[in-house]
């Protein structure tokens, strides 16, 4: 099981969050929002490689 | 499955929540994903713990004469549902019980889909034997 990735999310969407403070603090807001849906794609194309791994692991031991 | 997996995916899972109590403040998208990401990796360590599990089952229905069309219907509703329930649950984490609902549905309806083939043959035979 790979723990490492609940680690990696959670600093992401920290940082993430502190950046958006600080740009929104600085009256940046499009760049705020910038930040927050880029932080979401890259956590999403993480989680999809570990669904997609679930998927493969159900359809074999299933025989889906 | 060992003890020390189940206390693993406990630990992973208090992990998730404590941080996914933090990112709240933060954002609750960021939450969401957290604990979607844990969710599907404990139920993916589940279900490369299943695998042997099911081998033992299928070893088993072999050996008490159970037909294939049986296990092969009840281990793909079981998978199905696995999937489905787990979709449905994070779905309504997430505050959308429409998308969950549908879901639902759509595991549902797969799981009949499944199902259909054992059913027929079930009525064939009943069939057969009310025949005069």
């Amino acid at each position: 099981m790979d723990v490492d990735l609940i680690f990696r999310i959670a600093a992401i969407g920290i940082i993430v969050a502190v950046l958006n403070q600080l740009l929104i603090r600085s009256g940046r807001e499009e760049q705020a929002l910038m930040t927050t849906l880029a932080g979401l794609i890259v956590v999403l194309m993480m989680i999809v490689q570990e669904i997609d791994a679930l998927f493969q692991t159900i359809k074999s031991v299933f025989q889906l | 499955m060992s003890a020390g997996i189940v206390l693993a995916i406990a630990v992973c899972a208090l992990c998730a929540a404590v941080f996914g109590a933090i990112l709240k403040r933060g954002g609750k998208e960021y939450a969401i994903l957290l604990s979607t990401a844990a969710a599907v990796l404990i139920t993916a360590c589940v279900a490369e713990e299943l695998a042997p599990l099911v081998q033992q089952i299928t070893a088993l229905s072999v050996a008490g004469g159970l037909p294939g069309l049986c296990l092969s219907v009840l281990l793909k509703a079981a998978g199905l549902t696995i999937l489905g329930q787990l979709a449905v649950h994070l779905c309504r984490d997430a505050g959308e019980s429409a998308l969950a609902y549908g879901v639902e549905l759509a595991a549902q309806t797969a799981v009949l889909t499944v199902a259909i083939p054992l059913f027929t043959r079930l009525l064939e035979y009943l069939g057969e034997i009310l025949q005069p």
